[in-house]
This record gives structure tokens, sequence and C-alpha cells, in this order.
């Protein structure tokens, strides 16, 4: 997340997938996947150790160091 | 002649090759190795989303979700737990509530944790997953599992990636001949001579992945197996000739020309 694209917001600090992000304070999951230009096709996230479903992304608020985990399918055996 | 189906659990396949997601050099390659094996499931991994490569082409971009059913693995899982968390996350993105379960502790071997296997399986059948546990070849284990609700038991030819073929052949001999569920073997397949002979003796399916991935041609060796599975399954309801110690002639031993009488 760059910053010049949020200048005029309020900052927080989250962590996803174990790097640190400045995200504004009022992002949700939907928000934070938006602004990364990810247009996911199954995604499921994890805040805090608790699973959310897609259909809750635009609704679940990030709160300041939190962790979220971003996950989807790879190939494997 | 009734058509010979595939049921794991609530779900029936035609096809008895399971064929793995990983390794291969290009989505598609995979592609078209899928599309050669004539496989009905094909298994995934759940990873982290790359945050810092967004629009990068993803599996998910060449896998037709309508046409294969997807079944998630817990690979990379150490514990249990961790397994069992995967298992949420992956019907949380809205896969089928089923799970190829593998709790793998050890880096060297990929050896499956029996005990962890076991209690993961039991609270995955108590929540409601189908789950087809990947095991060493262990009879009583494969038992023990049945007994736990498992859908399946796959027991590991050889490890994981190693190509060296069934080296447990005994031990998967008694979990066939014990088993009341269909039978998997997984792991271990480099060639399809190993899963024709897995399906002799009366595998239901085999699972592979690096034997096809990683061949000189995936898409050639995605076929080879494909046959090879066919002609080890029909030969299993055939009906193999028991082995005899010593020769017995295929041409008559009477009307010899020349002979005496």
């Amino acid at each position: 997340m760059t910053e010049d694209a949020a200048s005029h917001e309020e900052l927080m600090t989250i962590v996803a997938n174990g790097q640190p992000w400045n995200v504004p304070r009022e992002c949700t999951i939907a928000d934070f996947l938006g602004r990364l230009a990810l247009t996911p096709g199954r995604v499921v996230a994890m805040l805090d150790g608790v699973i959310v479903p897609r259909e809750r992304f635009a609704e679940t608020r990030l709160r300041e160091g939190c962790r979220l985990e971003l996950v989807t399918m790879v190939g494997g055996g | 002649m009734t058509e010979d189906l595939l049921t794991i659990g609530s779900r029936t396949f035609r096809s008895r090759l399971l064929l793995g997601t990983g390794k291969y050099r290009s989505f598609e390659e995979m592609q078209q190795s899928l599309e050669a094996s004539g496989t009905e499931v094909v298994t995934v991994a759940l990873r982290r989303l790359d945050l810092s490569r967004p629009g990068q082409p993803t599996l998910l971009d060449y896998l037709d979700t309508e046409r294969y059913t997807i079944l998630p693995n817990t690979a990379g899982c150490k514990t249990a737990e961790e397994a069992i968390q995967i298992a949420h996350l992956a019907a949380a993105m809205g896969l089928p509530r089923w799970v190829k379960l593998e709790v793998i502790p050890d880096p060297d071997y990929l050896l499956p944790d029996p005990v962890a296997t076991l209690e993961a399986t039991r609270q995955l059948v108590k929540e409601g997953f189908e789950v087809l546990p990947y095991i060493n070849a262990d009879p009583v284990l494969a038992r023990r599992l049945q007994d736990a609700g498992a859908v399946t038991v796959m027991p590991l030819g050889s490890p994981i990636g190693s190509g060296q073929g069934l080296l447990n052949l005994p031990q998967i001999q008694i979990i066939i001949e014990q088993a009341r569920v269909p039978v998997i073997v997984d792991a271990g397949i480099g060639a399809p001579s190993d899963a024709a002979f897995a399906m002799e003796l009366g595998a239901a399916a085999c699972l592979i992945n690096t034997a096809v991935a990683q061949a000189g041609n995936p898409v050639l060796m995605a076929r080879a197996m494909k046959l090879a599975i066919e002609a080890g399954r029909a030969a299993f309801l055939a009906g193999r000739i028991p082995r005899r110690p010593q020769a017995a002639a295929s041409s008559p031993l009477t009307g010899l020309v020349g002979s005496p009488s």
C-alpha cells in the first residue's frame, strides 16, 4: 500500500500474509484486496485466526495490528 | 456389463486416476496433462496469496472447476490442528467438503504422522467432512481410520515424489484384503507399470503427481498412466492366473508329429 494513495487518510498498520502494510483506518478486507488490484477467484481470509468467508469480506473491518491471512489454491499433490 | 464406477464417500467417478496439480513446468502443460489423463479428481494445496505479485496467472485460471472435482490437500501441515484448519479454510473457500488429509512432520521422507492423522480424521468426520487420509502402508492404522469414518485410505507406495514404486507391496496387499473402503495408492508411483500393478492387486485408484508432472513429456505420460490404470483395473476384474512353480505348456502335449503312438 503506497502512502500517497492514502495520504489524506488516517493510517494503521496491519500484518497481511506475514508482511506489514499501512492501510486506512476504516479499511475492510474487500478494500484491502481492491487496493492491491487483486481480483481473486477463490480466496479465503483468516483474521486473527478466525476464518472469514468471501461473502463477508466487504463488511469485515481490519484493526490496528491485526493479522490477516489471505489464502488461495495452488498446485499440489 | 454394468459400468465399473469408483465411489469415494458420496461421490462417484468413472476415472480411477486422481491427479495432482503440482510441479508442472507450466500451467498449460498441467492443463493438457489433466485432459490427457482422463482424470475427474484433481488435488490442490492451500497457500498464502502472493500479495507482491497481484495479477499474475494462478492455478484457477487454468483449472476448469466445472469439469474436475477439486480435492484440497493439507500438505505442509505438521500437526492435526494445522490440518483441521486447512480443511476449514478449504470449505470456507467453497470447495467440496472433503479433504486429502496429510499430517507430515518429517521433512526428509515426508512420512505421515499416524497418530495425528487418526486424531484429525476423527475430528473432521465429526464435522461432516469426507476424509481421505494419506498414510504409511500400515494395515492396522488403515482399519482404525476406516472405523473412524474415513471414506478411503491412501497408503503410500514409497515416499512422495521418490518414484520408487510400490516398496510397501505386502502391506498394501493386506490393506486391500481387509478394506471396506476403496484403497487409493498415493505417492511413490514412478511409472505406468507401478500404477498398473497397484490396480491389478485390487487398488481402487491411484493418486499420481510427480511421475506425470516431471516426466519428459507430461502429457504423454498422463495418457500412459490412464492406460495403465485402465489395464490394471481390467486385469483385476478379469482375474489373473495363479503363479505356478513349474511350466505348463500352452500347446497340446498329444498328437506330436513323428511320435510313436
